[in-house]
């Protein structure tokens, strides 16, 4: 039986090299993915990824199982790092229905088992967001992965910023409403 | 319905997304806390969020990388410490009945083999392993697991490392930790005992210091 993410991380945090060879290997194709998607190139991708395993064997004792998974505690701080380096390097800013339309076709890259949704629930997901109106689905995916708040995505596309917030908080309940119907 | 609730419940998606800044967001935190209804609510949320994280492709990450970031992080690999053969006693209390080994070992020796063997037979027992200790890069002591009938190990401490340890666990593949009540160092640095678990479920062992410093750990994988 493979070892659990969380074990993983338990034996990464001691500095085993076996078990942290192991979960770095599990998980650095995702952690480098959404790197990627976010600042999309390569080597800013590599620098964020290698801060994300750093941060996460400086921290992993802050690491707590009730609040969510290994995997998703793991891609919150690659997230977030990959946003302050877009944000410090000033990279060009992405378009989001790049990210959409990334995010809308299935990984081919083998990677961690995840708990949670299953692979097909995971398309379904897919396929709701594809489903958005347009607007929702930009303002969402400019809020989920760039990190951008409800006044910038307001200043960006020069629309009002409640229907920004309205478009964000319709396409959560509609994605949400999805989960809760898949779970 | 509170009117702090409804703040909050309105901007719930947004908390999870995690784009409400300042005082906002310090008014949200502070009223989350005190109310596990509107907690609930930004919860449900907040897995939806995770769930959109692990949306974005996956890529192949580039050639060398898991070397660099064990290179950055790890201190470099140690020889791995050679066993000499030695006369070990192992007394273990189990649940059913105390049981007393001797194992004899002795290099490429067939009589040694065959002995092992039977040692093994005389309690239901396939294998016996040892592992080693450590804390941090220094090796601190060895830990030997017996997959029998019971279960069992025996952790073997060296005097530096034995001051102020005070509480053992497994944590096992699975991620569960499973306390080992009875861990107690005799004088001579040992302590030994029943396990609920076969060792092979086991990732390592965790000895921990009263003072909470630095655990000794021994990791039962390969």
């Amino acid at each position: 039986m493979d070892p659990s993410d969380e074990a993983l991380l338990a034996g990464f945090a001691t500095g085993d090299p076996r078990t942290a060879a192991a979960f770095v290997r599990r998980f650095q194709g995702r952690v480098f993915g959404l790197a990627l998607t976010i600042v999309r190139q390569p080597a800013i991708a590599e620098e964020v990824s290698q801060e994300t395993f750093a941060r996460v064997y400086r921290h992993a004792g802050n690491y707590d199982a009730r609040k969510g998974r290994v995997s998703t505690w793991l891609l919150s701080i690659a997230r977030n790092l990959a946003i302050d380096v877009t944000r410090m390097k000033r990279l060009d800013p992405v378009d989001p229905d790049v990210i959409a339309a990334e995010i809308s076709i299935e990984s081919q890259v083998p990677g961690a088992d995840e708990a949670g949704l299953q692979p097909d629930e995971r398309d379904q997901l897919r396929s709701a967001i594809t489903d958005l109106p347009d607007d929702q689905r930009r303002a969402l995916v400019l809020a989920a992965y760039m990190g951008r708040t409800a006044r910038e995505i307001s200043d960006l596309d020069d629309v009002p910023l409640g229907t920004v917030k309205t478009r964000i908080r319709t396409a959560m309940l509609k994605l949400r409403e999805e989960l809760e119907v898949l779970q | 319905m509170d009117p702090r609730c409804q703040e909050t419940r309105e901007m719930a998606a947004d908390l999870a997304l995690g784009i409400v800044e300042g005082e906002e967001r310090g008014r949200a935190l502070q009223h989350l806390a005190d109310c596990p209804e509107c907690r609930a609510e930004v919860e449900k949320y907040s897995d939806l969020a995770d769930e959109l994280l692990l949306l974005a492709p996956q890529r192949e990450a580039p050639v060398g990388f898991e070397s660099r970031v064990l290179g950055d992080l790890l201190p470099a690999p140690k020889p791995k410490r050679r066993r000499r053969l030695q006369l070990v006693f192992a007394p273990v209390a189990a649940a059913a009945a105390a049981v007393a080994i001797t194992l004899v070992f002795v290099s490429g020796d067939l009589q040694t083999a065959s002995h092992y063997r039977d040692t093994l037979k005389e309690a239901n027992g396939t294998e016996f392993e040892a592992y080693s200790l450590y804390s941090g890069d220094s090796l601190a002591g060895t830990v030997f697991s017996y997959q029998g009938s019971p279960n069992w190990i025996q952790i073997t401490v060296d005097p530096r490392h034995r001051a102020d340890l005070s509480s053992a666990e497994l944590v096992m593949n699975d991620g569960r930790q499973v306390p080992l009540r009875w861990f107690q160092l005799d004088p001579t640095g040992s302590s030994g005992g029943g396990i609920p678990a076969n060792p092979h479920d086991v990732s390592f062992l965790r000895l921990t210091p009263a003072s909470g410093g630095e655990p000794l750990v021994a990791h039962f994988t390969g």
